[in-house]
């Protein structure tokens, strides 16, 4: 059978180029968005995941890590260890502080810990020890690379020089990383003696978990224990509420642009040959038969648009990247998948107009010259 | 079962718009075309020879009358009825060739095929077999824009006929073409009304492919006749009327003239020249 729709569509070159083009400025647009949507929604639960802690308690009626302040008691502590159940209860301490690397001001989310504890260190290393003791930080290596920070090197932590002793990985959290200092420090700098933001619990078994969440919450007085999963997806919200409707918006415009580009070349392209589909119909095509074709050229556009589009995306993440750390694009399959059905999506819509039209093309045409 | 006349016209008439605006293009056209036949339909401009053909090939719906394909009345066939029986019925060939341009000619050809509903190799064959008896066997992978108009004409024929219709109808096929290339086009659709039985029906302006007509009727004001033979009254000299340079009515009767001077003697006294006819 002939493919009067591939046909069609390869004659015109450089109007095939606009549409494939504009699909694939719009899947570009959108999976950068999603990309960085999910970078950033990955990187603010990946600390909380791998801090190694199985509950989070903080302070009741406080929200994340980054918006509230949760403060509570060593006697929080106190009465949380004699619960059955509960191994191990190590104080976090950590809010946003600056770091002064020679005259620059870079912030920070500064965490104050043990490594003699193991809970609320360093997501991994990247060079350097994760042993830090008083006197001494570990920078992210986002941090490291956009201010030239080596290890050996003194910045100043809230009016103390401390000396890098590590870089750490998996911190970057865009706007600020996480660096770590020794607890003592965090105590005396952070003005924490004797409080906590949270404590981080290891239970004694897995299965004594929720035992040991219900226990907190019914027992211990102000305090607020959440599994590692649920406290993740409260930190994600935080994303979620404040990037998500932006890139909600930011998406349906790349989807508009998406649509308005194939749907004006393909509508151009089915006006221009509303001869020949007049001839067609003559010759005994009916209208599906014509959707058809031009449903074909708006889903070959939308194909081709939407791989070009994924391959330029690789490239200006890997670009990007490598050019600024705060840009974190990370893409599962399933997103790439659902950014090829938006470029499905786009070709459908897109038709819809150069659809209707065929309905109204008069196969009579074909006698008048 | 084949009809021995694949398409009849019963008191066809087709008017356009309505109220003071209404133009009657056709008016009450009873028309048989029987197979391997070769019907020339002439007329002047704007006399419904165009709306006639299209009605014929049931792409108009008539004001009222009957088109019949094979027998069969189409009055109240659904448009989708309709598609089905010109995929299959009705070959057409216009005065614009109107090939599908991104396709090559064998591509244009086996589209026809394809709405018919046959596909694959054997199809592609066939297509190719219908230009190579065209003369077009070299030029089966260009693109209409690289054949010449006489080509092209060939290639829409090729497209008419590979899916083997009973009725073929040709709307000023020679306008766009050479004196001999139209010529050409017309000995083709001739020899397709008589070696293969079809039903052929050809619009045109141009008198010399009226020799090769096997029958000639004259449209005028959307009234289809058998093709009078005028005279020159004066000097009994065989006129066609389309070409006439000069002609008068008298007693609502038109006369043509081969030159001014029989006209004039004509004029100073009609009545020794019709009594004498
Ligand atoms: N769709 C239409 N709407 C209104 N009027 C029409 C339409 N099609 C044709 N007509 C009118 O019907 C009359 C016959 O037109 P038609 O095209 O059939 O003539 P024709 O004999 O083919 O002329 P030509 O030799 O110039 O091609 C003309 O007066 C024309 O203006
Ligand atoms: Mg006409």
């Amino acid at each position: 059978m002939v493919n009067i729709a591939r046909h069609n569509l390869f004659a015109d070159k450089g109007r095939l180029f606009i549409s494939v083009g504009g699909v694939a400025f719009a899947v570009l647009l959108i999976s950068i968005l999603v990309g960085l949507y999910q970078g950033w929604s990955r990187a603010v639960t990946l600390y909380v995941h791998s801090a190694g802690a199985d509950v989070w308690v903080r302070q009741y009626g406080t929200a994340d890590m980054f918006h509230s302040t949760s403060f509570m008691p060593a006697s929080t502590a106190d009465r949380i260890r004699q619960l059955p159940g509960v191994k191990q209860a190590t104080p976090f301490l950590g809010r946003t502080a600056n770091l002064t690397v020679g005259t620059k001001q870079v912030m920070a989310y500064l965490v104050g810990y043990d490594s003699n504890d193991g809970l609320g260190g360093p997501v991994r290393m990247s060079s350097g020890s994760a042993a830090v003791r008083p006197g001494e930080v570990i920078v992210d290596r986002s941090l490291a690379s956009s201010n030239d920070v080596k290890l050996g090197q003194t910045v100043q932590v809230l009016g103390k020089p401390l000396k890098v002793v590590g870089i750490s990985d998996g911190g970057n959290m865009m706007i600020y990383s996480f660096a770590f200092i020794a607890r003592e420090d965090a105590e005396d700098l952070l003005r924490l003696k004797g409080v906590a933001n949270f404590y981080l619990l290891k239970v004694e078994s897995p299965p004594q978990r929720n035992d040991v969440i219900q226990s907190v919450n019914l027992q211990v007085a102000g305090a607020d224990a959440l599994s590692v999963e649920d406290f993740a997806e409260v930190n994600r919200g935080f994303i979620d509420g404040t990037f998500l409707p932006i890139i909600m918006v930011l998406i349906f415009i790349g989807f508009g642009v998406g649509v308005a580009v194939i749907g004006l070349t393909i509508y151009a392209a089915t006006m221009e040959k509303s001869r020949e589909f007049g001839v067609l119909k003559a010759m005994g095509a009916t209208n599906g038969m014509l959707y058809r074709v031009v449903l074909q050229q708006a889903l070959v556009a939308a194909v081709l648009g939407y791989v070009l589009g994924a391959l330029l995306t690789i490239a200006v993440a890997a670009t990007a990247g490598r050019a600024s750390p705060m840009f974190v694009i990370s893409l599962t399959p399933a997103a790439m998948a659902g950014i090829s059905a938006v470029a499905i999506l786009m070709s459908l819509a897109a038709s819809f107009v150069p659809v209707n039209r065929l309905v109204r093309i008069d196969p009579a045409i074909v006698f008048r010259s | 079962m084949k009809s021995d006349a694949p398409l009849e016209l019963r008191k066809v008439t087709k008017v356009f718009g309505g109220g003071n605006n209404a133009v009657t293009a056709v008016k009450d056209v009873d028309l048989l075309v029987k197979r391997g036949e070769l019907l020339l339909i002439m007329g002047p401009s704007g006399s419904g020879k165009t709306t006639l053909l299209t009605m014929a090939g049931c792409l108009l719906r008539p004001t009222s009358g009957t088109v019949l394909i094979d027998g069969m009345d189409t009055t109240r066939m659904s448009d989708r009825e309709l598609s089905k029986l010109r995929q299959r019925s009705i070959g057409f060939v216009f005065q614009s060739f109107n090939l599908l341009s991104a396709l090559t000619a064998q591509q244009n050809v086996e589209v026809s095929l394809n709405l018919a509903g046959r596909n694959g190799l054997a199809c592609q064959e066939e297509s190719a077999r219908s230009l190579d008896n065209l003369g077009l066997a070299a030029r089966r992978h260009f693109r209409p824009e690289k054949l010449s108009g006489g080509e092209k004409q060939r290639v829409s024929i090729a497209r008419a006929l590979v899916k083997d219709p009973d009725i073929v109808l040709a709307d000023e096929p020679t306008a766009n073409l050479d004196s001999r290339r139209g010529r050409e086009i017309v000995e083709v659709l001739k020899a397709i009304a008589g070696g293969r039985g079809k039903a052929v029906i050809v619009v045109s302006h141009d008198h010399r492919i009226r020799e090769l007509a096997d029958r000639v009727m004259w449209l005028e004001d959307g009234r289809l006749e058998e093709m009078k033979v005028h005279r020159d009254p004066v000097c009994g000299m065989e006129i066609d009327p389309a070409r006439a340079s000069r002609s008068l009515t008298h007693n609502g009767v038109t006369y043509y003239f081969c030159a001014e001077g029989c006209q004039r003697l004509f004029a100073e006294d009609p009545n020794r020249f019709l009594k004498a006819g």
